[in-house]
């Protein structure tokens, strides 16, 4: 009683906070959209930015930060934006649009998608899960029923064969699960967001270039060592790449970090 | 030693020594060019005449490496008709330190009486390949020159490269895979013939192979154009049969020349908005294709720009004015052809033909504007062409903007394929302003309590039917057991010997077994008695394992009753 009574207590006093809270991030993003609207690009790139470290999720709010960070000559993280933004709305075509212009603008580098890749991304992660369990279930059930219920015993051969059937499908569909998750999962990626950026030959400063990144260009992260990440570079590439020079496109990084 | 017998003999059936009249020696000594290459080898010759000396192998002097070469005699005839006798002998010199270096005098005793040569001051200059006297001491070396150094972007210049080798027709010809000229920043358009002549360079003779081109840059600023490399087929030797070329050895060589700087300078702003990149002098002229046409039909206008320039980056001209809704018009094609750019001339002509297709009813194909820079004069140039008398018939609605009808197929001669408009990404697109849609979470690939749910009553399923299936095997097992433990006593595995007519393997395996329960049933039996059973076992063995018995046959009816009776006699628990 005296739970139900604490939790009661709870909503009462966090509900009208919440609705309070809406109307503030309504009306900072307004204001924001105002200082953009006005010239005052940095403004509105600073008020967008203290939304996003609220934790506020929108494909807008990402695009409209980007399309501000653009404005301020910041081309890196304008880049970065509309990609977040893309995380959020994959098929937003302002952030495409936008992207194809600062790709044409800036020349940077971006990792060539294949029919297959796009044909694999298109689907969630939970999809391909799905498909896995199912073909598991069903080859299990199969044997299951070939091999203990009476009835289905005249069948078993064309059951075991279902049953080979489906281990094998998901298999192939474990291995295109795992090279989703190992080469087009967004967590994997960042972007280049320093001006005058280049991949190393070694971490280490005075270490040989192997090729200049412009700020925008895409990258997958390998390996953390330090202050450096080993990266893959569109174009088969590799090489080392200071981590202040590089934004992680998801997850966000944490207000501490 | 044998030269100087050659000498002596000579000497001696000379007419002076038959007419008893002594000439004038005397002895002089000159270098090919007084001035030399540091590093290259400079030419000394010293000459005796109407006698011979010893000279020394080697030429002691500061400075100076002075090798002897060999020697050589030569006789004429001087204007009194008397014989002169010319003995040179021959140094090669070196020097490595640029400055001035005095070769001293010789001194050669000639029938007793001493002659000395007058020294001689040599100057040893750093090696500039730029330097084309320095070049005098070469055996062949190649040169780059060019009209102008300092021009605009895309400009013409006339350039020539030039291969020297020493001596008379030593050049057969130039190589033209061999020869090449590079640079990122500049075209050069291709050699088409060369010429050959000859210059003296520094004293020394040099046969010369000219090939004259041009090129323009791409881009402004300094840049140094070279070495550029000549191939040519030059005459390495020649046979001692007079010289007369039959015998000669030819080899190739690749000459590196010099290099050049050339300053290019970027157009200046305000150009016309018909400019078209051209840059040189040019004039144009039109010819449409038709000037009876029907609205929609299409002219095909031809440009010829003729002149001097870079034809090869310039577009077509454009018309002076806007002519949106009335005239449409295509990509045009572009011909160049270029003259004889051998003598550095650029004169060519490029032809534009470019369809454009009445959208309205007009009397006359508007002016064409061709604006190209004009090196000489540093000013933008306009080409203005006058407009063109058309007679345009419509069938209906004269006057009125008309659709272009499509093109019924794709093999048709007038056809015009519309273009598509292609997309162009200038800026980012503008804020969204509308309302954001606020997500509560990232959209993330885990699957959600769903896909838990469905696992687990495919797995309660899966696991029902197993438990199910596995208890039922359990229960049959359980009740065929009894039967399976139960034991075979002798009496019950008399009921299973078979009788006559049944296989011999049946059988013998039926008295065998049943042998073998009476020997467990009855393990202190007599002695005489598991004799009896042992030898019918063996016996049984023998016939089912020996191999000599046909098992499948039958057994006979007196062999089983044999059988049957020892089995009866047995006695049973």
């Amino acid at each position: 009683m005296k739970c139900l009574f604490s939790v009661l207590a709870l909503l009462f006093v966090t509900l009208p906070f919440s609705g309070e809270c809406a109307d503030e991030v309504a009306a900072k993003f307004q204001a924001a959209n105002q200082d953009y609207q006005n010239g005052k690009y940095a403004d509105a790139a600073g008020k967008y930015s203290e939304l996003t470290e609220a934790g506020k999720l929108s494909p807008e709010l990402y695009y409209n930060l980007g399309a501000s960070y653009y404005q301020s000559g910041e081309t890196g993280n304008a880049t970065l934006w509309m990609r977040r933004a893309l995380v959020l709305d994959p098929a937003m075509p302002e952030a495409k649009q936008s992207l194809a212009f600062l790709r044409s603008h800036t020349g940077y580098l971006e990792f060539a998608e294949s029919g297959f890749d796009r044909f694999v991304r298109q689907f969630p992660e939970s999809f391909w899960k799905w498909l896995i369990s199912i073909f598991i279930w069903a080859g299990l059930l199969s044997l299951a029923v070939g091999f203990f219920v009476e009835r289905l015993k005249p069948n078993r051969s064309g059951l075991i064969t279902l049953a080979i059937l489906c281990g094998l499908a998901s298999l192939v569909i474990s291995r295109i699960s795992s090279y989703r998750e190992r080469n087009l999962s967004i967590t994997n990626f960042a972007t280049i967001v320093a001006d005058a950026s280049s991949a190393q030959t070694a971490p280490t400063p005075g270490s040989k270039s192997v090729i200049d990144l412009p700020p925008g260009s895409e990258v997958r992260i390998l390996q953390k060592s330090g202050n450096w990440c080993y990266a893959e570079i569109p174009g088969e590439v590799r090489g080392w790449i200071r981590t202040d020079s590089l934004e992680p496109v998801w997850p966000l990084p944490s207000k501490n970090s | 030693m044998c030269f100087r017998i050659v000498t002596l003999l000579l000497l001696c059936l000379s007419p002076i020594q038959l007419i008893g009249q002594e000439k004038e020696s005397s002895i002089t000594a000159q270098v090919l060019s007084n001035k030399v290459a540091a590093g290259e080898i400079g030419v000394l010759m010293v000459k005796i005449r109407n006698g011979d000396a010893s000279l020394p192998e080697r030429i002691e002097t500061e400075g100076l490496d002075i090798l002897s070469t060999g020697q050589s005699v030569s006789m004429s005839v001087d204007a009194l008709g008397g014989q002169i006798m010319d003995v040179t002998y021959s140094y090669r010199f070196r020097g490595e330190k640029p400055g001035t270096y005095t070769i001293p005098s010789l001194t050669a005793t000639i029938r007793g009486k001493e002659y000395t040569t007058n020294p001689i001051e040599v100057t040893i200059v750093k090696l500039d390949p730029n330097d084309h006297a320095s070049n005098a001491t070469k055996q062949y070396f190649g040169k780059l020159q060019v009209s102008k150094t300092e021009a605009y972007v895309n400009e013409a210049v006339p350039f020539q490269m030039a291969a020297y080798v020493r001596g008379k027709n030593a050049i057969v010809k130039v190589i033209a895979p061999l020869t090449e000229i590079k640079h990122d920043n500049f075209v050069f358009q291709p050699f088409q013939r060369w010429d050959t002549s000859g210059e003296e360079v520094g004293n020394n003779y040099f046969s010369v192979s000219t090939i004259q081109s041009t090129l323009f840059a791409l881009k402004p600023g300094e840049h140094e154009i070279g070495p550029a490399q000549i191939g040519v087929e030059a005459i390495a030797s020649s046979s001692t049969f007079g010289g007369f070329g039959i015998f000669q050895r030819t080899a190739n060589r690749e000459l590196a020349t010099n290099t050049v700087r050339m300053k290019i300078k970027p157009l200046p702003d305000g150009a016309p908005a018909s400019f078209t990149g051209g840059v040189g002098d040019f004039e144009m002229n039109i010819t449409p294709s038709t000037t009876q046409l029907n609205l929609g039909d299409p002219v095909s206008m031809e440009f010829e720009i003729t002149g001097a320039g870079n034809f090869t980056t310039m577009s077509a001209p454009s018309f002076a004015s806007l002519q949106k809704g009335i005239w449409k018009t295509y990509e045009p094609s572009k011909e160049v052809s270029e003259g004889d750019s051998a003598n550095g001339s650029v004169e060519g002509k490029a032809t534009f033909s470019q369809v454009i297709i009445p959208e309205k009813k007009t009397d006359s194909i508007p002016a064409f504007e061709f604006t190209f820079f004009n090196p000489t004069t540093g000013s933008y140039v306009t080409r203005t062409s006058d407009p063109i008398p058309i007679s345009v018939n419509v069938d209906s609605g004269s006057g009125q903007s008309v659709a272009i009808p499509k093109p019924t197929s794709p093999q048709s001669s007038t056809d015009y394929p519309a273009e598509s408009p292609s997309p162009e990404f200038n800026d980012v697109l503008y804020i969204r302003t509308t309302t954001p849609q606020w997500l509560s979470q990232v959209p993330s690939g885990a699957p959600g309590i769903l896909f838990y749910v469905v696992q687990t009553i495919l797995s309660i399923a899966f696991c029902t039917v197993v438990g199910f299936g596995v208890s039922r095997m359990v229960r049959k097992y359980q009740s065929e057991k009894p039967s399976r433990d139960a034991v075979l006593t002798f009496r019950q595995s008399l009921k299973n010997v078979p009788g006559a007519g049944s296989s011999k393997k049946e059988f013998f395996q039926a008295v065998a077994t049943s042998l073998l329960l009476w020997k467990k049933e009855h393990p202190k039996a007599p002695g005489e008695v598991n004799e009896v059973i042992d030898r019918v076992s063996e016996k049984c063995e023998s016939i089912l394992y020996g191999g000599v018995e046909e098992l499948e046959s039958r057994i006979s009816a007196m062999e089983a009753a044999e059988y049957h009776s020892i089995l009866s006699k047995l006695p049973r628990r």
